[in-house]
């Protein structure tokens, strides 16, 4: 991988790697500059040009940026068909409803903020049912309807629904697939079977080389972090699980088409993680050296406050004992 | 063509093509009835055919919501000689086949099954004018001649009738002798619903959803659409439901009801739902497909240009005679039909959107998709005296001067006196009163400590022709209050059940669940429980036995404390059985 030396530079400051997205992707720095800017054809012109995947980044940077609301509203109100700033608009409402809710576990949640925080996703919903209905095909509207399905508790079948609409139009979907595991795990209601099944059908059914196997690893990073499960080294020793690892990595990362493929970044990030844990230094190197000063916070951060610190750990032990 | 004309000021259509059938409609129903009345129509419609059961004739009578119907098949003397029966017995009705007929119509009553539709109804309506016509036919046990007389000389008169014939002319020679009157027009249709779209979870296994929209031709195609597109969606791709359905059924002179019900797979009905809301936002937002449209009038075509095309409108024109509407020419309708365009479904879709009313799976709600939740309880209880039931402080009943409610931890529920529908009677005492909107007050006196006069309150304030007195019940099936007070006999404290009131069988209400006792899987599920608790309870028994037989090396202390620990088990297991065995005995 090619690397900016600049980049390289800063990133020995701060001795961390580079989890943005907005410096990672040129089309969705370009995007958060028109955002900034409040220069909506610039950030649809970003959009147009972006890949699924940094499509579905756009939508949710605009929709974690606060106050923004408003600028979406306006750029709907002159264009009501504008199915993108609808899309953003429900996003920066399920970010509000978060923000009203907290991330905290359920009881830790006062009636009436569990009240606004259902308000609002249930104003998202029904912003996107619109969306969804004027243009079935558009993904990212489908893929933040997975958001508002699992915070208003409508069911693994649904979300299932959901995602499958999704998939229609946008096969392989790897930030889809992200959220409906997420949404398929035993915290948001799921089960382990379910989430299990799901992350496999998504590595089988997507072409050799593909980033998507990766989920596999996301999956056991669930486990390894659940209350179910009494500890991290009991599930790593599992034979099974590290049967499926390595097939998961033969499928993605170790496959002569990976390099070929997009979305690298999020792969290399999630195995070069769980091989750390397994304790698999070359294979972890490996992929340490393919990141190049890149990574995706995903995994990271479930093993430590500060996910930057974590990754750096474990990249320093690799590259040391490979 | 259909032509118009008229015998003895009744007014006529007629078509000289088609088969020889001939029909007499009034324009009086179930709908007309008050929930008192229940049954009077239907009865009257039974009578009326009574004298012609003997002939060789084809005829049959309908009795609807809004329109009763005679019909027959067979040449001009035939016809004649039906008609005129018809109207002669509606002159004199058979009275002494009071009794019979009322027999005749309480089986009929018994096969018909709690439905979608009728649920759909009840909540949109209440216990008035369309939606009383879902409930039982109370009215037939205390339904006097008197009260035959009256109905027929205000519903079928010669104003309120129209004929059709197809295949023939009017028939020279024929003479209807009906009483003269008026014209009734259809009361406008209350809606019970503070807001919609609403939704209520109902059925376990169907969603249903019923909108209320103008009467028009592209009403019509985008019913058939819609179905299209729900078997598409639903059914062909998915497989969350087997038999999709969209009705289209006239309500007035302007207005129509769309019904929309689908079959669901159970474990499928989170998904189904969400496929459901989506398919309608799409009809109302998205792109249609324009060959939906073709075939949909491709088919509504063949409809209005084959053979016969004329004569089968004949009822619904003859029904339009009625409401006061022109007859539409077949080229019209035909010309309505393509200039229908994705743009009127789209109005359509919106129109049954805001009136909707969704009746979601039972445990799933749509308040996220922009449907407010129907109220389970009423606004308010009445001012009164409380009373609780003897041995069971689960719910208040409170009597009042203005009505009655009876008041749980889920809420009051209230019949105001003036809103009493129908006030169902039992010799034991017992009072179930039914208010407009579908809310049902049922009174156990056996069940209260009430002082002397108490009832005759109720009955006081009650509009004696709303009051329907029911046969006596024989004595288990009036409910006695629990020994103690933690007994758990008596009415379940849901206020909307517990009124079934013997020989007739009350419709689902609102809020009402269908079955109290547990239902067929839970059952299988306890027998299952109870089987494998036995068996575990027989392992158990048997190793506490085992460990009876010495072994040489075995810590004597420890196996004494196995022994221990298993006849626990054991006994913990056969409590288990004992106390689901009483659950089964309680259905």
């Amino acid at each position: 991988m090619a690397v900016n030396v600049s980049i390289l530079a800063a990133m020995d400051r701060y001795r961390g790697p580079i989890f943005d997205e907005a410096v990672q992707i040129p089309v969705v720095g370009r995007a958060d500059a028109a955002l900034r800017a409040n220069d909506w054809a610039s950030l649809q012109a970003a959009f147009t040009e972006a890949t699924m995947q940094s499509r579905h980044s756009i939508v949710r940077r605009a929709g974690s940026m606060k106050g923004s609301e408003d600028f979406y509203r306006g750029i709907l109100q002159s264009n009501p068909r504008d199915l993108l700033a609808a899309t953003v608009l429900a996003d920066r409402y399920v970010r509000m409803a978060w923000e009203a809710r907290g991330t905290g576990s359920y009881s830790t949640v006062s009636p009436q903020g569990y009240a606004t925080f259902q308000g609002y996703l249930r104003t998202a919903e029904q912003i996107l049912i619109g969306v969804c209905a004027q243009q079935p095909q558009f993904a990212p509207a489908w893929a933040v309807r997975l958001f508002t399905a699992t915070g208003l508790d409508l069911g693994a079948v649904e979300i299932l629904r959901r995602y499958q609409r999704l998939s229609s139009s946008s096969p392989h979907d790897l930030h889809a697939q992200f959220i409906t595991l997420q949404d398929l795990l035993p915290k948001w209601g799921g089960t382990w079977e379910m989430a299990h099944d799901f992350v496999w059908e998504c590595a089988n059914a997507a072409p050799t080389g593909s980033p998507n196997a990766a989920l596999v690893v996301m999956y056991y990073l669930e486990r390894l972090i659940s209350d179910d499960v009494s500890g991290v080294e009991e599930v790593l020793r599992d034979p099974q699980v590290r049967h499926e690892i390595a097939a998961a990595a033969q499928r993605s990362v170790k496959n002569p088409a990976f390099d070929a493929k997009a979305d690298k970044v999020f792969a290399l990030s999630l195995f070069a993680l769980i091989f750390s844990l397994l304790e698999d230094w070359p294979s972890a190197k490996d992929c340490f050296t393919r990141l190049g000063p890149y990574a995706v916070e995903a995994g990271w951060e479930y093993f430590g406050e500060d996910p930057s610190a974590v990754f750096n750990e474990a990249r320093q032990e690799a590259m040391s004992k490979a | 063509m259909i032509n118009l004309a008229q015998v003895d000021s009744i007014p006529v259509v007629y078509t000289e093509e088609g088969p020889p059938l001939a029909g007499l409609v009034f324009r009086v129903g179930s709908a007309d009835e008050l929930l008192s009345q229940r049954g009077i129509t239907h009865l009257i419609e039974h009578l009326a055919l009574h004298r012609l059961g003997t002939t060789d004739y084809h005829f049959n009578g309908t009795t609807a919501p809004y329109f009763t119907s005679f019909f027959t098949r067979g040449d001009p003397a035939a016809v004649v000689a039906f008609l005129e029966q018809v109207v002669s017995s509606l002159n004199d009705l058979p009275i002494n086949r009071l009794d019979i007929e009322k027999g005749v119509l309480r089986t009929e009553e018994d096969g018909r099954s709690i439905s979608m539709v009728r649920q759909l109804n009840l909540w949109r309506h209440g216990a008035v004018g369309r939606g009383a016509s879902t409930y039982a036919e109370l009215g037939l046990s205390g339904v006097h001649p008197y009260d035959l007389t009256r109905w027929i000389s205000r519903y079928f008169t010669r104003q309120n009738a129209a004929l059709w014939f197809s295949g023939m002319e009017p028939p020279a020679g024929l003479r209807l002798n009906l009483p003269s009157g008026a014209r009734e027009p259809i009361r406008e249709a209350v809606s019970m619903l503070p807001t919609t779209p609403a939704f209520h979870p109902e059925f376990p296994q169907h969603l249903g959803l019923h909108g209320v929209v103008k009467r028009s031709t592209a009403a019509m195609v985008f019913a058939a659409v819609w179905q299209r597109e729900l078997f598409r969606r639903m059914r062909q791709e998915n497989g969350y439901c087997y038999t999709p359905t969209v009705d289209y059924s006239v309500s007035d002179a302007t207005q129509a009801a769309i019904v929309a019900i689908a079959d669901i797979a159970p474990e499928l009905r989170e998904a189904a739902l969400g496929e459901f809301i989506d398919t309608l936002a799409s009809l109302q937002w998205g792109e249609l497909n324009p060959s939906v449209l073709e075939e949909v009038k491709t088919t509504s075509r063949s409809a209005l240009t084959e053979a016969g095309a004329e004569a089968s409108r004949l009822p619904g024109a003859a029904m339009d005679l009625l409401l006061g509407r022109p007859i539409m020419p077949i080229e019209a309708l035909r010309a309505e039909l393509e200039a229908v365009t994705p743009a009127d479904l789209h109005a359509v879709a919106a129109e049954v959107a805001a009136s909707a009313l969704l009746l979601t799976p039972a445990g799933l709600t749509a308040d996220w998709a922009g449907f407010a939740r129907v109220p389970d309880t009423s606004e308010k209880a009445v001012t009164g005296r409380p009373f609780v039931p003897i041995n069971n402080p689960d719910y208040t009943l409170v009597i009042g001067v203005d009505g009655v409610s009876v008041v749980n931890k889920a809420g009051p529920m209230t019949v105001l006196y003036q809103d009493c529908q129908a006030m169902l009677t039992r010799p034991d005492g017992a009072r179930t009163l039914i208010g407009a909107d579908g809310v049902i007050c049922s009174i156990e006196p056996t069940l209260f400590t009430l002082p002397e006069g108490m009832l005759d309150t109720i009955d006081q304030h009650v509009p004696p022709d709303r009051v329907v007195r029911l046969s006596a019940r024989s004595p288990e099936q009036i409910p006695m209050p629990p020994q103690d007070p933690t007994g758990q006999a008596g009415p379940s404290d849901d206020s909307r059940s517990g009124t079934e009131p013997g020989d007739y069988e009350a419709p689902s209400q609102p809020g009402a669940p269908v079955s109290r006792g547990l239902g067929p899987v839970a059952r299988t599920g306890v027998i299952l429980a109870i089987v494998v608790l036995g068996i575990l309870t027989a392992m158990l028994v048997l190793l506490t036995l085992a460990l009876l037989i010495p072994a040489p090396d075995a810590d004597p202390e420890g196996i004494v404390f196995v022994q221990v620990f298993f006849s626990v088990l054991a006994v913990a297991c056969a409590g288990g059985i004992v106390g689901l065995s009483f659950l089964l005995r309680r259905r």
